[in-house]
């Protein structure tokens, strides 16, 4: 079981349904596969951070995980 | 226009200097090399601030000049071509100032005929000009002077129309409140480093432009259906993705997790409250939408405040205004932004300076009856600064001269660079960013260089690589450059990945000229050069330390203590090796002042033999 916290931001919340949930997984999937899971995969061009930093699409989200998905902002 | 065989399409060829002191009016030509070499707006700016302006005036006294430019593309229909660069010696910083805003007075000015106007002078009494094609009058501005500014742009347009450009000052441009702004239609305001102060101290209340002639379009018809059709596209590609509905304030959410947003005079980077001002809560909140002249892309979010005004928030407001000052509501930060709108007070220097107040006192290092959170306080704050009253007269001033007078260290945590207030991206660590403030070329600002999606998604956090530096300057000339010459709003760019090929389309299609995006790089490149020797011929005392942000931000005691950059702060020699990076790819030498090679190479011959005057060139 693979427990994480899912922060949506900006505008991919009115794609992905929602803007903050508690996601559980019978086992650990890859950032990609997460995307398709909730929608967003490769509808924008995303930020993906774990934990405050990058991380790549190929890489095993794990237990515990804050993962924070946003748009490719580019400062106002 | 036609010059010696070249014909002027896009640019009208002609600027308006009107002495407000004497009453007279010229028009003066603009020649084919003038308008290549700087093409409009910040590039107009420079060159004739840099020409006409004695060093070591006073920017409150008749000898300082301001400057309404906008740009070739100007008013034709196409993404977000509403803009006007406002300009002028800051009263705030003492250096090179300017602002851009959008507003009807865009497409008016170029209507009327003129690319320009240079304001000169002082006038006798309140005034206002109203300028209608050929005809320019200067008239008595009792009835609006001492009102705010939605009171006196609504008169004007009630007198001329609700078509009318109108640029305007409320009752802090008026008292030559530093950081005063110049105000338009509904929530714009421009000109961050006082440029509201600079009409004020020109007994200046407004200028109204109305226009009826024909602008010039190379390819007019081909123009036409390119820029209503790309209205529509960019129109669509926000409808896709939903961009306006949080509009700038999307990003608040994400700098609270990325630790950059601004909270307690950036003393600390995140919030538990931030989602309680988020672009969620925003667009829950919206009770109305505003946008500039030809956009397709609105992002005025205007919600309630506490008194029940419409107030437009973006994300500038609510952090300056909210965060930074620990305000996590709405409607409060609504307050606070009507009042500053009204008044005509930049809200990020408001932000910072009220934020800058609650932290000396709370320091202890001076006495003072306002802390972070007082939102009652703050609005009577914002009254006393407008108004220049009691303690009121000495917020006006800013933080950095507030720092000076106060001591005690102060001036570490005094959140400016070059005197002009950070905006709201807390750089406590994030390098390249500091980089962006530290060289933005009017004082800390945002506008000319954003880098911190690339340094979170693209590099290391940790790193002060020459990457970064590049970015920046990539950032500056797309940004600082091109949009601010052009004159056009970024955001389709920025927000919505509107390739910047199409604004090159754009030129070329209305000026009838083929410059490709190399051309608008050199562009950029001698307006930065020339703002940099600007602020060098004004401080004998330039130092390569003004390229700096705030000591604060390297202290190892400010680091956070918790959340994902705890312990860590910028380091202050990298930063410096990062600066140099920085200086070496713009050839300029290593105290930051540009070489003489490097302005003869970017046809600066004329202005570094004035320059050397002042300082000795490399």
């Amino acid at each position: 079981m693979v427990k994480i916290k899912l922060k949506i931001i900006s505008y991919l919340i009115y794609h992905s349904g929602f803007s903050e949930k508690d996601l559980e997984l019978p086992q650990s999937i890859t950032m990609e596969e997460l995307l398709s899971k909730i929608n967003l995969k490769k509808q924008f061009p995303l930020v993906v951070i774990r934990n405050g930093e990058k991380i790549n699409s190929t890489d095993k989200i794990e237990d515990g995980d804050r993962i924070v998905i946003a748009p490719f902002f580019s400062g106002g | 226009m036609v010059l010696g065989g070249f014909e002027m399409k896009g640019w009208i060829g002609k600027l308006l200097r009107i002495d407000l002191t004497t009453k007279k009016v010229k028009e003066e030509q603009l020649s084919e090399q003038f308008v290549k070499k700087w093409v409009g707006g910040r590039g107009f700016a420079i060159k004739i601030l840099w020409d006409e302006l004695e060093p070591g005036i006073d920017p409150l006294g008749p000898k300082n000049k301001l400057i309404v430019a906008v740009g070739p593309i100007a008013g034709i229909p196409a993404p977000n071509t509403g803009k006007t660069v406002v300009a002028a010696k800051s009263p705030l910083t003492g250096g090179y100032g300017d602002g851009n805003l959008g507003t009807r007075l865009t497409i008016q000015l170029k209507k009327a005929g003129y690319d320009l106007l240079i304001i000169e002078g002082k006038a006798n009494i309140p005034t206002y000009l109203y300028i209608k094609d050929d005809k320019i009058e200067f008239l008595p501005a009792n009835e609006i002077w001492g009102q705010g500014s939605y009171k006196s742009i609504g008169w004007l347009n009630e007198k001329y129309g609700s078509s009318a450009g109108i640029l305007t000052i409320g009752q802090a441009g008026e008292n030559k409140v530093l950081y005063a702004m110049i105000r338009s239609m509904e929530g714009r305001a421009a000109g961050r480093p006082g440029m509201g102060a600079v009409m004020g101290s020109k007994n200046l209340k407004a200028i109204v432009v109305k226009g009826t002639k024909e602008i010039p379009v190379a390819e007019p018809e081909a123009m036409k259906e390119l820029g209503h059709s790309d209205l529509k596209k960019v129109r669509k590609i926000d409808q896709k993705t939903g961009w306006s509905k949080q509009g700038t304030t999307g990003v608040l959410a994400w700098c609270n997790e990325v630790a950059a947003l601004p909270v307690s005079n950036m003393r600390k980077t995140s919030s538990k409250d931030a989602w309680k001002i988020d672009g969620e809560r925003l667009n829950a909140a919206r009770v109305a939408t505003y946008g500039c002249p030809n956009c397709s892309m609105p992002c005025g979010i205007a919600i309630l405040d506490q008194e029940g005004h419409q107030s437009e928030l973006d994300y500038e407001n609510i952090g300056m205004l909210g965060s930074d000052l620990e305000i996590f509501d709405l409607p409060q930060v609504a307050s606070l932004n009507y009042l500053c709108d009204d008044y005509g007070i930049d809200t990020i220097s408001a932000g910072g300076v009220l934020a800058f107040y609650a932290d000396v006192i709370k320091q202890g290092v001076i006495k003072g009856d306002f802390k972070f959170g007082e939102t009652e306080k703050a609005k009577e704050l914002l009254r006393k600064i407008a108004y220049r009253e009691e303690e009121g007269d000495f917020l006006a001033q800013g933080t950095k001269k507030m720092a000076e007078k106060i001591g005690q260290g102060s001036s570490t945590y005094a959140m400016q660079v070059k005197g002009l207030e950070i905006s709201a991206y807390n750089c406590k660590f994030i390098p390249g960013m500091a980089l962006a403030f530290g060289t933005s070329s009017i004082g800390a600002h945002h506008k000319e260089a954003w880098i911190i999606t690339y340094e979170i998604n693209e590099t290391i956090r940790d790193s002060y690589d020459q990457g970064k530096a590049k970015k920046v300057i990539e950032l500056q000339r797309i940004r600082g450059g091109l949009f601010e010459t052009i004159v056009a709003c970024r955001f389709p760019w920025v927000e919505l990945g509107w390739g910047i090929d199409h604004y090159v389309e754009y030129f070329n299609k209305i000026t009838g000229l083929n410059w490709n995006l190399n051309d608008f790089w050199k562009v950029a490149d001698r307006i930065y050069a020339l703002i940099r020797a600007f602020w060098v011929r004004e401080f004998p005392d330039w130092d390569r330390n003004w390229d700096y942000p705030p000591e604060i931000w390297f202290n190892p005691s400010n680091a956070d203590k918790e959340g994902i950059i705890a312990g860590k702060v910028l380091d202050k020699d990298k930063y410096g090796q990062l600066l140099d990076y920085y200086y070496e790819l713009r050839n300029w030498d290593a105290r930051g002042i540009p070489k003489q090679k490097t302005m003869q190479e970017l046809d600066l011959e004329k202005e570094s033999v004035e320059l050397e005057k002042f300082v000795s060139l490399k």
